[in-house]
């Protein structure tokens, strides 16, 4: 048996014992998203040399939602660099949840770029007046990481834009507090445009597995990302992608990863693979309840964990030595 | 997943394991082998009918050739399919333990 059969097995394996947890419930809060089925349940994994591996319901589409973030900022530093950028967001973690409408008592700027104030604030830096183009930019680089055209679910960008309350606020006390410039309008279309993006597993997994391979599309080879900035998002997605369940997750398996509250959460071991598990039910932080006991499993089973005793620290060390 | 032991001459004790070592299966390994690391000092754990070893299975292996090996004695591995042989070989666990391919040198090298 080839290892990817292994791993087809494994992947198998998990998605038939945890497709009957019934535990946690559908995001409400935009009320789009509670049309979502909770019974859908879906993995692929690519590598970076192309190999897809698939179970469940791949192919179902829901919206990116949270999972922009690390693709904006990604965009954001490298148009901006790190210190215009960091001018902007820090990259401590906050401990807080998602919504969280706190900022940096030290320096003011949103805690980290994976909370909704710090995105808002990464939005406000890609955006473009009108804020048609920056959209269509986000779009047409995601649509080069998944390898396929990609669109926005409209339903959802408006549900968004109609109960967005609670990120107008963030927004305005960023603005109030000099972190974003005075076209709120447009940050904030920036923002769930990026949010409402439509994406499948596969999709996801060829963007994870993108930013693995050093920016380059493992099936296209596309050159997306500049690979130089790929550590610093990486980084904070290790540290602060699982909003207040990140600590937990480094601990329990340790890898960057991001959820969103539609279900789905990215994953990635660098250099090797791309992870992506969609399942819509989510638990009292807003992480897919199936996605995180995947993940676990997955991390457990090939080793995955940045700190398992098999994973050599730095092959560059290895030839000093 | 099937644990069977049997003591062999020489105080040896050979553990045979059965079928995959995955996540499912390497809590019952872990705690057997926690004994048998506990009272043993020459251990060969037959893997030739193991199909598969994960990531967790590995630890299994690992944590009690560590305790044998801290207390003097020897624990050797035997009879890994291909599969199994290149996890031990890329995690590095094959320099650890030593892994034989016959149930002669194996037996060998614990005497």
């Amino acid at each position: 048996m080839s290892e990817l059969s292994h791993v087809e097995q494994i992947v198998e394996h998990i998605y038939q014992k945890y497709r009957n947890i019934d535990e946690g419930d559908v995001a409400t809060y935009i009320p789009e998203l509670a049309k979502a089925n909770p019974e859908h349940f879906g993995i692929c994994l690519v590598t970076v040399d192309g190999r897809i591996v698939h179970a469940g319901e791949w192919e179902q589409e829901f919206t990116i939602q949270s999972i922009c973030k690390p693709f904006a900022f990604q965009m954001a530093l490298e148009q901006f660099g790190r210190d215009d950028t960091l001018k902007r967001v820090g990259v401590e973690p906050s401990g807080e949840a998602f919504n969280s409408i706190e900022l940096d008592p030290k320096t003011m700027r949103p805690f980290n770029p994976m909370i909704n104030a710090g995105a808002i604030a990464i939005s406000s830096l890609i955006k473009t007046e009108p804020p048609e183009l920056g959209v269509q930019q986000f779009v047409e680089r995601m649509q080069v990481a998944a390898g396929r055209p990609l669109r926005i679910d409209q339903a959802v960008l408006a549900s968004e834009s109609l109960t967005g309350n609670r990120n107008r606020a963030i927004a305005y006390l960023m603005l109030n507090c000099g972190v974003i410039d005075g076209e709120v309008n447009s940050t904030l279309e920036q923002y769930f445009s990026q949010c409402s993006l439509l994406v499948n597993c596969q999709d996801l997994a060829m963007m994870a597995a993108t930013l693995a391979n050093m920016g380059t599309n493992p099936v296209t080879h596309e050159r997306v990302f500049d690979f130089q900035y790929i550590k610093d998002v990486l980084t904070v997605m290790f540290t602060c992608g699982l909003y207040d369940h990140a600590g937990e997750w480094a601990y329990r398996v340790g890898l960057p990863a991001k959820s969103g509250v539609a279900g789905g959460i990215l994953g990635i071991v660098n250099r090797q693979l791309g992870i992506a598990v969609y399942s819509p039910k989510l638990d009292a932080k807003g992480n897919s309840v199936r996605g995180i006991l995947a993940c676990r499993d997955l991390a457990n089973e090939l080793g995955l964990h940045a700190f398992e005793f098999t994973n050599i620290g730095s092959n560059f060390m290895q030839s000093m030595l | 997943m099937a644990i069977t032991t049997e003591e062999l001459a020489g105080g040896i004790t050979r553990v045979i394991l059965e079928g995959r070592l995955d996540v499912e299966n390497s809590p019952a390994v872990d705690s057997s082998m926690k004994v048998i690391a506990g009272g043993r000092n020459l251990v060969l754990v037959d893997l030739r009918n193991v199909s598969f070893l994960g990531s967790m299975g590995l630890r299994s292996l690992v944590a009690p050739a560590l305790v044998i090996r801290g207390r003097g004695g020897k624990m050797v591995l035997l009879g890994p399919n291909e599969m199994v042989a290149k996890v031990l070989k890329v995690s590095g666990v094959e320099n650890m333990i030593p892994v034989h391919h016959e149930l002669q040198s194996a037996l060998a090298a614990l005497q």
